[in-house]
């Protein structure tokens, strides 16, 4: 025998590691192949020096090629070398653990094992999707008009040639799948493809499906529109100002708008110094930090200078005639009430001008009223109110317009 | 064109062939291969399918001792394997015909 301990070291290494490859035989199966490996090792080692390695490959390959021409049961996923080594690394992991147990509960449930079943059934459908999501991948990079998407995808422009690369691809999508992946670099790549196709396929259902939903809805150019927020909004329809209207059709401004709570109602967070300490009323500053002073201040820019350049005009209204006939009715409309339960009563001051005041001219005072600040002496707003009620029925319209 | 998916296919006439010339042990058939002109065939390969021809009773084997190097696990055919191999013969063949005149007639075509 010339086989030297460094030799016979080698042909151990060898074998060992062969014999872990095919630790999932039975046992006198194992032996009896690793007994012909033995000799086969030692042959090879007699015949030259070259490293075993070098001369029949890594022990992996070399054991899943036996495996293949012995005909013995292939060893599941775990024969690809690059799954095996980073399952053995999962396997150590805690979460691992837990996950094993969990599976091992599920195998011995039947429901668990037919699910399994049915999804391992649906494989060959997910080949087909597959090559579906890379013809139209392929015919959105090789049509003029980008995505393409019908029965029959377009490549290149041509359905001809779109049917005929699915029919391409299903084909090397199944090829593909049947093949057992055993090159780390293929089943990597195999992993990258499947995942990105997914990710393009999503990709493009989403914006299809985005695409759908604004044309449905949104019909005309101004499709964003209803995107800008209002202060609040009644039922869907944004409501991004206010224009309060006495009973009889005269205009309002300087109103403040108190929600159930209290809470003023506007776009604005409520600020802290409208009520300063014992009732005083700190409006002085600029009314625009009056979150709910309405109607609010609507500045038009020039779109080109970006100058403020006017204010937007009251809206045109027409004032229910049957409020204005009635003069009775007209005395206990719901704002008297709203300004006495106002919880805060923060406001009498700026209320002092709820005389209607048309705030039609440009001027670039947004709304005169609350400047005057008079401390929590003003008139209420139901006698600043004019409760005689003008002829009925009568149509008062914003007096300016442009 | 890759040989070695060709070899798969037809690895197991190959070594029938082989062991019928005279019995071998495996190292031995997988030289004999290779001196045969089947340069690309894997060891493994070889010894994966010796096994499963015999364990398909259609090799023998009997173990050679040897006073220098290893005993050797000597395979030798039978009548299973003789008409295994006779009708792997006749399937190549009748294969290989058609593929000689599919090829030699686009070969006349493309002339």
């Amino acid at each position: 025998m010339s086989a030297t301990t460094g030799e016979k070291s080698a042909i151990e290494r060898y074998l060992d590691a062969v014999r872990a490859e095919l630790s999932d035989l039975p046992d006198d199966e194992r032996v009896d192949v690793l007994e012909d490996v033995e000799q086969h090792l030692l042959e090879v080692a007699a015949e030259d020096d070259a490293p075993l390695e070098t001369r029949l490959g890594p022990p992996v390959e070399y054991a899943a090629e036996l495996r293949a021409a012995a005909g013995l049961p292939r060893r599941g996923s775990d024969d690809d070398p690059f799954a095996q080594r980073l399952a053995a690394r999962l396997s150590r992991s805690r979460t691992a653990q837990t996950l094993k147990s969990v599976h091992d509960r599920l195998d011995r449930s039947p429901v668990a094992r037919e699910v399994a079943t049915y999804v391992r059934s649906l494989r060959p459908a997910w080949w087909l999707v597959r090559a579906y999501l890379a013809t139209v991948v392929l015919g959105r990079l090789t049509n003029r008009d980008g995505w393409w998407v019908s029965l029959f995808p377009r490549v290149a422009d041509s359905r001809v040639i779109g049917v005929l690369a699915f029919v391409g691809l299903t084909v090397c999508s199944v090829a593909w799948s049947r093949r057992a992946p055993s090159r780390r670099l293929l089943y990597a790549a195999l992993l990258v493809i499947d995942a990105s196709l997914v990710i393009t396929g999503a990709g493009w259902i989403s914006s299809r499906l985005d695409g759908r939903r604004s044309q449905a809805y949104n019909p005309g150019p101004v499709a964003y529109a209803s995107r800008v927020p209002g202060p609040f909004a009644f039922g869907d329809q944004p409501v991004t100002n206010i224009y309060p209207y006495a009973a009889d059709g005269t205009p309002l401004s300087g109103i403040l708008l108190y929600d159930q709570n209290g809470q003023p109602l506007g776009p604005l967070p409520a600020q802290e110094n409208v009520t300063g300490p014992d009732g005083a009323v700190a409006t002085t500053s600029a009314p625009a930090s009056v979150p709910n002073l309405y109607p609010l201040p609507e500045p038009i820019f020039d779109p080109i200078t970006g100058r403020k350049i006017g204010e937007r005009q009251r809206p045109v209204i027409v004032a229910p005639p049957l409020l204005a006939a009635t003069p009775s009715s007209a005395a206990s409309p719901s704002d008297v009430p709203t300004a006495e339960q106002s919880p805060t009563a923060s406001t009498p001051a700026t209320s002092a001008s709820a005389v209607a005041e048309p705030t039609a001219s440009p001027s670039p005072s947004p709304s005169p009223t609350p400047s005057a600040t008079s401390p929590g002496t003003s008139a209420p707003v139901s006698s600043a109110r004019p409760s005689t009620a003008p002829t009925p029925g009568v149509k008062s319209s914003a007096p300016a317009k442009p | 064109m890759d040989t070695s998916q060709l070899l798969k296919g037809v690895l197991d006439v190959a070594v029938l062939a082989v062991v019928k010339q005279a019995d071998g042990y495996g190292y031995d058939v997988v030289r004999r291969l290779r001196a045969a002109g089947l340069d690309d065939v894997g060891d493994a390969s070889v010894y994966g399918t010796l096994r499963r021809l015999y364990q398909g009773g259609n090799l023998t084997s009997y173990v050679v001792p040897s006073d220098e190097g290893p005993h050797r696990k000597y395979y030798a055919i039978n009548d299973a394997g003789r008409s295994l191999l006779e009708l792997s013969t006749k399937t190549w063949s009748g294969f290989a015909d058609t593929m000689d005149g599919l090829l030699s007639l686009k070969r006349g075509a493309a002339a």
